[in-house]
């Protein structure tokens, strides 16, 4: 046994830190491990007096991760050997909740504002609290060139920097220290719905930088409005469906130049997210066809499950549709009420006959609104037996060459409630 | 490879000797790798021993965490960003600790245990005596958690009142 215990002691002073090994001196291994003791407590700043102070750095991240920011926040005042924790990088994960972040176009430069609506947040403006807005506390960024071309970052809490905004345009291009700013305001505060306004999204990085710095983040909204855009690159498109992998609505209603940002590629990357509501631009038909696309008829398990989805500019097969309108009901609970809306294109024009011949006739029946009227006016209905859930279907035909048509099709989905 | 019949004598900071059985010390990265470098192989010396920086009292919990836990998979899982609850830990953890609060150094030895995790690298164990003392922080008043930490404030209102400021821009 005692040749066992030399053993261990060797192992001992082996697995301790080599910088150990310098330390020797005529005191022997009683100081070497005083000395030790030190170096081990010196770079997280902690006395010895408390059991605390005895747990490495790294121990107190561990245990500090599970916390929320408001304990950090707590934590940040407990004592002076606590305050570099709150703005420990590895804790950046753990943030203040619901953030509304918009990004905009100033007439000078560009600039973003944070709404934090976050009950438990400590600088609570008390004047909005009072009024009972949905919003708690802002925060303002702007950065533009002054007069003489020098670049100004100006910062405020509970104001506004928006007034001079969408009055008019600028060419530069938007500058790193608004990303860096961006960054920073990030690190403690969850983005979950975000707003972009004037801003082009071609601008070179634009929306790479920005998919970058909210990394992370699991952005439930994001609304697109009066954005430019000559040309809309793969990478963009691509950036662009990475920020939006966890959104439940996208909308693009207010940028008309974004028509062709939704395509094959794009669903693909969102995927089998959890997205409810994709709303592209109200488009003319002739716009809608210039931009059109069509998909797989892999991908419709993966699209029936957005609840919304307007997206003109997306061509399906016809055969397609009875097929997908009852994927869609079988995908929804039971007389669920306004389940939803969608509108896309298909290939050919739809009649009755192609609609009735492909419906699961043990599950569902077909009507159609009125029998001398011509299939285009037609409305048809799919309604599904044991709980009179329906898809209304009504299409339309836009010339939009001499010999070209688009055939918009607008499906709602709620339970049967007409009269016969 | 791990032979499970191999046993391992861990010496203490406090001069005790513990011998277990491979099966446990698995589960520890520093002894493993103490083993390891050591080139042991199953020909060879079987019986091997490893010095802790943990002392005597504080081993036996480990290991009777770790006799436990035996079978727990290895590698212990990798947690992605969102797991970070701290409301799973398994009855049996929770039974384990709940016995440390009968005694009145409860925090000391949430403490040490934390510490020899940390030291021997058991990840699994780590993780619930961390998740143990952030649920007993979570949701606490400033003054409850120097109550809970053990410390005291030492700021100034002058300093208390700065560091809100320096932090009113979204903490920058």
């Amino acid at each position: 046994n005692s040749s066992e215990y030399s053993m261990g002691q060797w192992m001992s002073f082996f697995w301790r830190s080599e910088a150990n090994e310098e330390l020797t001196d005529n005191f022997g291994n009683r100081q070497n491990d005083v000395q030790m003791d030190k170096m081990k407590k010196e770079p997280s700043g902690l006395g010895d007096d408390d059991f605390l102070s005895h747990l490495p750095d790294l121990c107190l991240v561990e245990i500090f991760q599970h916390l929320t920011r408001k304990d950090l926040y707590n934590i940040l005042t407990v004592s002076k050997r606590m305050t570099p924790f709150y703005s420990n990088h590895y804790l950046d994960k753990v943030k203040w909740k619901t953030g509304n972040l918009t990004l905009f176009q100033t007439e000078r430069g560009y600039g973003f504002e944070l709404l934090v609506c976050c009950d438990e947040y400590p600088w609570v403006n008390p004047i909005n609290h009072d009024h009972d807005l949905l919003w708690n506390y802002s925060c303002h960024y702007e950065i533009y060139k002054n007069e003489d071309g020098a670049i100004i970052e100006k910062k405020n809490v509970n104001g506004s920097l928006r007034e001079s905004s969408f009055s008019c345009r600028h060419d530069w291009f938007v500058p790193d220290q608004f990303f860096s700013a961006l960054f920073d305001i990030q690190c403690h505060h969850e983005v979950k719905y975000l707003v972009i306004i004037d801003i082009p999204f071609d601008t070179p990085l634009f929306i790479s930088k920005l998919q970058a710095a909210l990394a992370g983040h699991k952005v439930q909204a994001v609304q697109c409005m009066k954005m430019p855009c000559s040309t809309i690159t793969n990478a963009n498109r691509m950036s662009f469906a990475q920020m939006c992998k966890n959104a439940s609505r996208i909308d693009l209603r207010q940028s008309s130049y974004l028509n062709a940002l939704i395509n094959e590629e794009f669903l693909n990357q969102i995927g089998d997210s959890g997205l409810q509501e994709l709303w592209n631009e109200d488009l003319r038909p002739i716009d809608a066809f210039k931009h059109r696309f069509s998909v797989a008829k892999t991908m419709l398990p993966c699209l029936i499950r957005i609840k919304s989805l307007y997206l003109p500019t997306m061509i399906l097969d016809t055969n397609w549709v009875a097929e997908l309108c009852m994927m869609y009901i079988d995908a929804r609970k039971s007389r669920s009420r306004n389940i939803g809306a969608w509108q896309f294109s298909v290939d050919q024009p739809i009649t009755s006959q192609m609609i009735s011949q492909r419906i699961r006739p043990t599950h569902y029946e077909y009507k159609t609104s009125l029998g001398d009227h011509r299939d285009e006016q037609c409305e048809h209905f799919i309604i599904r037996k044991r709980d009179r859930m329906s898809a209304s279907i009504h299409s339309r035909n836009y010339p939009v060459n001499d010999d070209q048509q688009l055939h918009v099709v607008t499906m709602s989905f709620d339970v049967e409630n007409f009269e016969w | 490879r791990i032979y499970p019949l191999m046993r391992v004598t861990l010496t203490t900071s406090d001069g005790a000797s513990v011998t277990v059985s491979r099966q446990l010390t698995k589960h520890s990265g520093f002894i493993e790798k103490a083993i390891t470098d050591m080139a042991v192989d199953d020909n060879a010396v079987p019986l091997s021993a490893v010095a802790v920086d943990v002392d005597d009292a504080t081993l036996k919990l480990v290991i009777e965490w770790l006799t436990e836990h035996r079978d727990d998979a290895l590698p212990y899982p990798e947690k992605t960003d969102e797991e970070r609850r701290a409301d799973d830990i398994p009855a049996w953890d929770q039974a384990f600790v709940q016995k440390w609060d009968t005694k009145e150094d409860q925090q000391q030895t949430l403490y040490a245990v934390i510490t020899a995790a940390d030291k021997l690298d058991i990840k699994g164990l780590l993780d619930m005596t961390c998740k143990t003392l952030a649920n007993k922080i979570n949701g606490k008043t400033v003054e409850e958690m120097r109550e809970i930490l053990q410390l005291e404030c030492d700021f100034t209102e002058e300093e208390l009142a700065e560091i809100r400021k320096e932090n009113a821009w979204c903490e920058n």
